[in-house]
């Protein structure tokens, strides 16, 4: 028995269907999560409402323990290593005052104005360094951040990328090489190799001589170096 | 030499000039040079340019080929297709990523920079404790630090 409600879902469905073979043979969404996804729909078909989906973030971590690099998505505060089963924390921490002792974690730590690293080893993936060290090691494995009051030893602080903050000023004796150099402040080194770019904020200033594979100056930049990027 | 209607004096593609240039407006290089460039407006050495010789001018954006130095009143410009072989002079600087840069740049915006934090020994860091009043570091602040070796 036909009733009226299945004529007009009849009506509907020929109708869809003769505008499908008018615009070329596509299939009408039948489903919102279709819909949504059909991002090349032609005209009198279902807009597309999400051209692409939002992930979380996805971060790099090294095992403290037995050094597996592995990579995981989204903020967690601590994880085991897929190898090792150690467990790692991922948490961020503030260092102000004095500090002896040992700190390891996946995430950053921050060493304040007044934070003086005496002794023991602080691991971290990006180390914000604003105070002083004069015992123990700092061992940024992803990123140091050298601040405006920091004072830096590079027997004990160890990174393969280096950040200058603006008003921050650094001066290297020696050989020294980075992955990457990002200069916001003012870095003078007698030599500085970097495998991969350095890049010269405006208001930032280096000098010295520098060799790189890639070199960004960004206009109000300072570079009073001899240059070798090629 | 063609000048369009901005008044800039341009070197087309197919030129090959041996000899310096001069000039009391801008000019625009898309062909080969072998001389100096003297220039009282804007250099712009294009994409497919090459020169050999020294480059001066009020500011100079290179995205070609320049073996020679160069000097700007204001500004230097390399674009990511520059390739520059010599010394580089300017008040202001902006380079894009992808640049060959083999040589030595003296620009500085902002003057001198402020005194640079050195990195500091035991044994320096003992003689300062030494000259400093007796006792502890703490509370000590970071002056002596960042005063300290240059």
């Amino acid at each position: 028995m036909v009733g009226g409600f299945d004529v007009f879902k009849a009506l509907d469905r020929a109708r869809k269907e003769a505008a499908r073979r008018k615009g070329g043979g596509r299939r009408e969404p039948s489903s919102d999560q279709e819909k949504q996804t059909d991002s090349s729909a032609g005209p009198g078909k279902v807009a597309s409402h999400i051209g692409h989906t939002a992930l979380p973030p996805k971060h790099k971590l090294v095992c403290f323990d037995c050094g597996y690099r592995f990579e995981i998505s989204g903020k967690i505060e601590s994880i085991l290593c897929p190898k090792c089963r150690v467990d790692i924390s991922l948490r961020d921490e503030v260092v102000a005052g004095e500090w002896e002792g040992d700190l390891k974690t996946g995430g950053t730590v921050e060493i304040k104005a007044d934070g003086v690293i005496v002794g023991g080893e602080i691991i971290a993936k990006e180390v914000v360094f604003d105070g002083r060290i004069e015992g123990g090691s700092i061992n940024a494995y992803d990123r140091l951040l050298f601040g405006s009051g920091a004072s830096y030893d590079p027997d004990l602080i160890e990174t393969p990328n280096l950040g200058i903050a603006a008003g921050a000023a650094l001066k290297l004796a020696g050989g020294q090489s980075f992955k990457s150099v990002w200069i916001a402040g003012a870095l003078e080194c007698a030599e500085l190799e970097v495998a991969e770019t350095i890049e010269i904020e405006a208001g930032g200033l280096f000098k010295g001589k520098l060799r790189a594979r890639h070199l960004i100056v960004a206009a109000g930049g300072g570079l009073t170096a001899a240059v070798d990027v090629s | 030499m063609e000048e369009n209607a901005n008044g800039k004096s341009v070197i087309s593609k197919e030129m090959k000039i041996t000899g310096s240039i001069e000039s009391s407006g801008s000019l625009q290089i898309d062909g080969k040079l072998d001389g100096e460039i003297t220039c009282a407006g804007s250099a712009a050495i294009g994409k497919d340019a090459k020169v050999k010789g020294n480059v001066d001018g009020s500011s100079v954006t290179v995205s070609g080929t320049v073996h020679g130095n160069i000097s700007a009143k204001d500004k230097i410009e390399m674009k990511s297709s520059a390739k520059v072989v010599g010394d580089i002079k300017a008040k202001r600087l902006a380079v894009e990523d992808g640049v060959s840069f083999v040589g030595k740049s003296e620009v500085n915006p902002s003057g001198e920079a402020a005194a640079a934090a050195s990195p500091k020994k035991d044994s320096e860091s003992a003689e300062e404790d030494k000259q400093n009043s007796g006792g502890d570091n703490k509370g000590k602040g970071l002056s002596g630090v960042l005063g300290g070796k240059r």
